[in-house]
């Protein structure tokens, strides 16, 4: 258990691994043959960048969409409120057209 | 390759994995009556179920007829105080049609509080007598009719228990049987991508629709979907927190939208719309997760399968209810209640399709007769409230 890695990938498709488990600040995190570190404490739940996700593309979670990068990510990044937006318009009268085109 | 259950035959051919025994209030003022009769009874698969409103409502009539002649269910005794404004000889009717053993006491007519519980008890006596000789017919595991729900969910419900019983759920679906899923308000966000998976574009449309009206009811009520503690718990976007409850569904195709109480009769995975037909009225669309279960057992379940993270308790009447906890620190700590530990994969040692394939083996155990965690600490919670769809609904949400 000690050697798993601290993340789940939940569907082969996504661009993102979840983690199982909280993060200790400044804790080594392996990707591969890369390590990351991160300045605070992640918890449990949060996301890490699987790849490079490109400003613009399509975050993947459960093999769907959960929104657009708003700027580059790179692997390991903590992937969160500051680099991704919902491309869902929160307004109840959905205007299907707009939203889905 | 899971062998064939020792089934209840019903005299409508459905096939039923327990024998339950309904005694139901049909108004509040007989429920108290209605409770005495069935408390010597509730080792013996005698359950109380109910409405407790005066005036006639044609969604809860629909429920309880569905319930009363649920393939669970080998008959039904009714309490009805007298004056109140539910139709009891409908219901008496469908339920006899059914070619189940009815009856209906009315407590003005009896004489009664205790005239009235005598009279009831004497009657599941006989009723329970006549349910000893229901014919037992061999079932096949791909009949077995399972609902999915989640409640008291917490950062790893998504993650674990969630997508684990979509595992599940497309074994099940795989195999030729039908799932059900449901709560259209908390799967805002994902109505492109069921949209997607839909086996036709009406059906698409429809379910893109479905979920507009859940935002809009919701909306009213004044019923945030994004809370801030979503966001500290690391999800990031609306849609991101409608997935993690959408996980449940599977990946299967979507044969269907149906309404609270439509039975599918095809094998495929469908949507229940739990959301009221209309403008708001009654309040909220389910008051809680057990009405919300009510609704997926009226569709036919067998078997409801329950997520949750920070940790329910709680079973229900007619089909059993099974515990998949999704933390597992929250099963430890409540392991009386928690029928599986999905928690397991947080904890790398067991992946999603491995807990995915204990649900569905657990899930027929429990179709074989092993009981589940809350029917072994005898939770039987049942709700039922008012609500409005409009039209039959029926084969007009079976596109194609």
């Amino acid at each position: 258990m000690k050697n798993s890695p601290p993340f789940i990938h939940l569907h082969p498709d996504d661009n993102v691994y979840v983690l199982i488990r909280t993060l200790p600040a400044g804790e080594a995190l392996a990707i591969g043959e890369t390590s990351y570190r991160f300045d605070c404490e992640l918890c449990l739940g949060h996301k890490i960048a699987a790849c490079a996700i490109e400003k613009g593309a399509k975050v993947l979670k459960y093999g769907m969409s959960i929104g657009i990068a708003s700027q580059s990510i790179a692997q390991g990044d903590h992937v969160h409120l500051h680099n991704l937006e919902s491309e869902y318009t929160h307004t109840f009268t959905l205007d299907e057209d707009r939203r889905y085109a | 390759m899971h062998k064939s259950i020792n089934a209840y035959l019903r005299p409508d051919g459905r096939k039923g994995i327990r024998n339950i025994l309904t005694v139901v209030y049909l108004v509040e003022c007989a429920k108290h009556v209605a409770e005495q009769i069935v408390a010597p009874y509730r080792e013996q698969g005698v359950q109380l179920i109910g409405f407790s409103g005066c005036y006639p409502n044609a969604y809860s009539q629909k429920m309880l007829q569905r319930l009363c002649t649920h393939s669970n269910v080998g008959g039904a005794l009714l309490l009805s105080l007298g004056c109140e404004g539910f139709d009891r000889h409908s219901l008496k009717n469908a339920i006899a049609e059914s070619g189940r053993p009815v009856d209906v006491l009315g407590i003005q007519q009896v004489g009664g509080t205790r005239k009235t519980i005598e009279a009831g008890r004497q009657a599941v006596e006989a009723m329970l007598s006549e349910m000893e000789k229901t014919p037992r017919v061999a079932m096949d595991p791909s009949e077995v009719i399972i609902g999915t729900i989640c409640g008291g969910s917490d950062a790893t419900s998504g993650i674990t228990a969630n997508p684990a019983i979509g595992h599940c759920f497309d074994a099940h679906v795989a195999a030729g049987g039908i799932t059900i899923f449901e709560e259209t308000g908390e799967l805002i966000g994902c109505e492109p991508i069921m949209r997607d998976r839909a086996t036709s574009p009406d059906l698409g449309a429809a379910i893109v629709e479905c979920v507009g009206k859940a935002a809009r009811y919701y909306d009213v009520m004044g019923h945030g979907s994004f809370a801030p503690g979503n966001a500290d718990g690391g999800l990031t976007t609306q849609e991101e927190k409608s997935l993690g409850a959408y996980a449940k569904s599977g990946s299967s195709a979507i044969s269907g939208i149906i309404k609270p109480g439509d039975q599918p009769s095809e094998g495929g995975l469908y949507l229940l719309d739990v959301v009221p037909d209309g403008e708001v009225r009654f309040g909220f669309p389910n008051i809680n997760d057990n009405a919300e279960i009510a609704e997926l057992i009226a569709c036919g379940s067998h078997i409801i399968l329950f997520a949750t993270g920070r940790g329910s308790v709680v079973g229900s009447v007619i089909s059993p209810v099974v515990k998949v906890c999704a933390n597992p620190e929250t099963y430890r700590h409540m392991s009386d209640d928690m029928d599986i530990n999905a928690g397991r994969i947080l904890e790398g040692v067991s992946s999603l399709a491995e807990v995915g394939e204990e649900i569905h083996d657990y899930t027929m155990k429990v179709a074989e007769g092993q009981p589940t965690c809350s029917e072994a600490l005898g939770h039987q919670e049942f709700v039922l409230t008012y609500k409005h769809f409009e039209g039959a609904a029926g084969p007009s949400c079976f596109p194609g």
